[in-house]
């Protein structure tokens, strides 16, 4: 017995269970294939749109729910708009609606960090987006943490519902090359009535300033300061001439303290560089003075930049900006005094859809 | 290969028996430990998954509450969570160590098994409303009360 097995052992043919090792190789393959796969079945519940969801969904609910809020640490407020040119860090979170209980978008807070796109139907409708290729990096940040959203990318589109009154193809085709192809994205959508806001034109009977000579004057309080944030534009048209059909426009000055005679200082008036006018369209920038007559539109463009240089503090010193057009005499006036620019003040109500993308 | 299989005369019956339980034990364990891990990796991952429902309900609370503050008095309101996820309970509370963002606050959601922890954004509330408070899932609701000073997480 004990030699049987000795010599088995010495015996080198044949050591191997070939059935044994194949069966255990087969159900080893298996077995990893089979772990495999069920570690695939559970890779879904991992996916990233599950939790992207909510934390859109929430950001969409505060942004048209919400009218946000601005500190500065002692001052505080939800017109986030006033204070965003001055400090992008005062506002604390972006909410759309207006502070009058209306629970309609305020559209001035659209246009602070959004980028406005012109309707080709009607120029009271638009359609806003946010961010483009031209956002800033640092804005793009600090819109992000204002929405909540920070660590996200994100891209806004608000169109109105009726989508015939802009260029909805325009749109689409922005909100294709913003989000692209993206995995894990999600689109949640809300409807609002968004309230719009534009001012700037005046009717030539309604103008205030200094009446002999003929200057006159406007006025922009603090309070409509976002209004102007890319610059001022503003129109005066059905001019009001005495005894003739020509008058000259010569100057404009542009301060934030004027004289007991409705008056600014000699300092302050604008190089020709610094301010563009259209005449009924035409750029007449160039040939200050002019001659225009009562039926023409003339259109004044003061752009940020020559604002900062003649009025660096204006959102901090409190005070108002004022205009001051030199004209010939023939130019009639309604009396001594200012010409309010909330007066042209003009509100269009629409339906809006808010859709924003999240991944 | 076929005249192995056939020639049967060279093998060993204790070396068999020995190879066979080597291979066995070998296998099996194998098969056991990487069995456990991918069970453990999908605990982990179901529970991480489960728990950033319960901080997005939760999330959704606070932003809710916040958004029906009442001028006088307070609102409170009770949000029904599983007492359980994956059989171990956890402890929700409003964090000040926040992964998204330093210095503002977030959703901690921490279950027993492993020390699973998952964060939610607050979507910035807390920079509009005081938020605090904290509650665990033992009784299967958390209540929400929001007044003029804050939005409180305490145990429903």
């Amino acid at each position: 017995m004990f030699m049987a097995f000795v010599h088995d052992i010495q015996n080198e043919k044949a050591m191997i269970s070939i059935d044994f090792l194949t069966g255990i190789g087969v159900l080893l393959i298996a077995f990893l294939f089979a772990s495999y796969t069920i570690h695939s079945v559970m890779t879904p519940y991992t996916g990233y749109s599950k939790e992207l969801y909510p934390v859109a969904d929430r950001a969409a609910t505060l942004l048209v729910k919400d009218e946000g809020y601005w500190t500065d640490g002692n001052d505080f407020g939800t017109e986030w708009n006033t204070v965003w040119d001055e400090n992008q860090t005062y506002v604390r979170k972006i909410g759309l609606i207006k502070s009058d209980g209306n629970h309609t978008i305020d559209s001035r807070k659209l246009n602070v960090f959004m980028e406005k796109h012109d309707s080709d139907v009607s120029s009271d409708v638009f359609w806003w987006e946010y961010p483009t290729s031209s956002t800033d990096s640092a804005e793009l940040e600090n819109v992000s943490r204002a929405l909540g959203l920070e660590g996200y990318y994100f891209y806004i589109q608000i169109r109105p519902v009726n989508e015939s009154l802009i260029n909805v193809s325009e749109a689409n085709t922005a909100a294709i090359d913003a989000v692209g192809e993206q995995s894990d994205v999600v689109a949640v959508t809300r409807l609002a009535t968004t309230e719009h806001t534009t001012f700037g034109q005046f009717n030539g009977a309604d103008l205030f300033g200094h009446a002999s000579p003929t200057k006159i004057l406007f006025v922009i309080e603090p309070e409509d300061f976002d209004l102007i944030t890319n610059g001022i534009t503003f129109t005066i048209s059905n001019w009001l001439f005495e005894d003739t059909n020509e008058s000259d426009f010569q100057w404009i000055r542009i301060g934030n303290v004027i004289d007991a005679d409705y008056d600014l200082k000699d300092k302050d008036k604008l190089k020709d560089e610094d301010y563009t006018v259209f005449r009924n369209g035409v750029d007449v920038s160039d040939s200050v003075p002019f001659q225009f007559n009562k039926t023409d539109t003339i259109k004044f463009i003061i752009p940020v930049s020559t604002l900062d240089d003649s009025l660096p503090d204006r959102y901090t010193s409190g005070n108002a900006i004022y205009l001051q057009l030199n004209v010939d005499s023939k130019v009639e006036i309604k009396d001594d005094g200012q010409t309010q620019f909330s007066s042209t003040k003009k509100s269009i109500k629409y339906p809006m859809k808010i859709t924003l993308w999240t991944w | 290969m076929r005249a192995l299989h056939k020639d049967s005369s060279g093998q060993a019956i204790p070396i068999d028996y020995i190879l066979i339980f080597s291979m066995s034990v070998l296998f099996f364990g194998i098969m056991t430990m990487s069995f456990s891990s991918v069970v453990d990796n999908s605990t982990q991952q179901a529970i991480y998954t489960e728990l950033k429902d319960v901080g997005n309900q939760v999330s959704f609370g606070i932003t809710s509450a916040y958004l029906s503050i009442p001028v006088q008095g307070q609102s409170v309101s009770v949000i029904d969570i599983p007492k359980e996820v994956a059989n171990n309970a956890y402890f929700i509370e409003v964090s000040e160590d926040n992964p998204f963002k330093h210095g503002q606050k977030a959703l901690r959601i921490k279950s027993g098994y492993r020390d699973v922890t998952v964060y939610v954004p607050l979507s910035s509330v807390d920079e509009l409303v005081y938020v605090n408070g904290s509650a665990s899932s033992a009784s299967g609701k958390i209540k929400i009360t929001s007044n003029l000073t804050g939005i409180y997480l305490t145990q429903g």
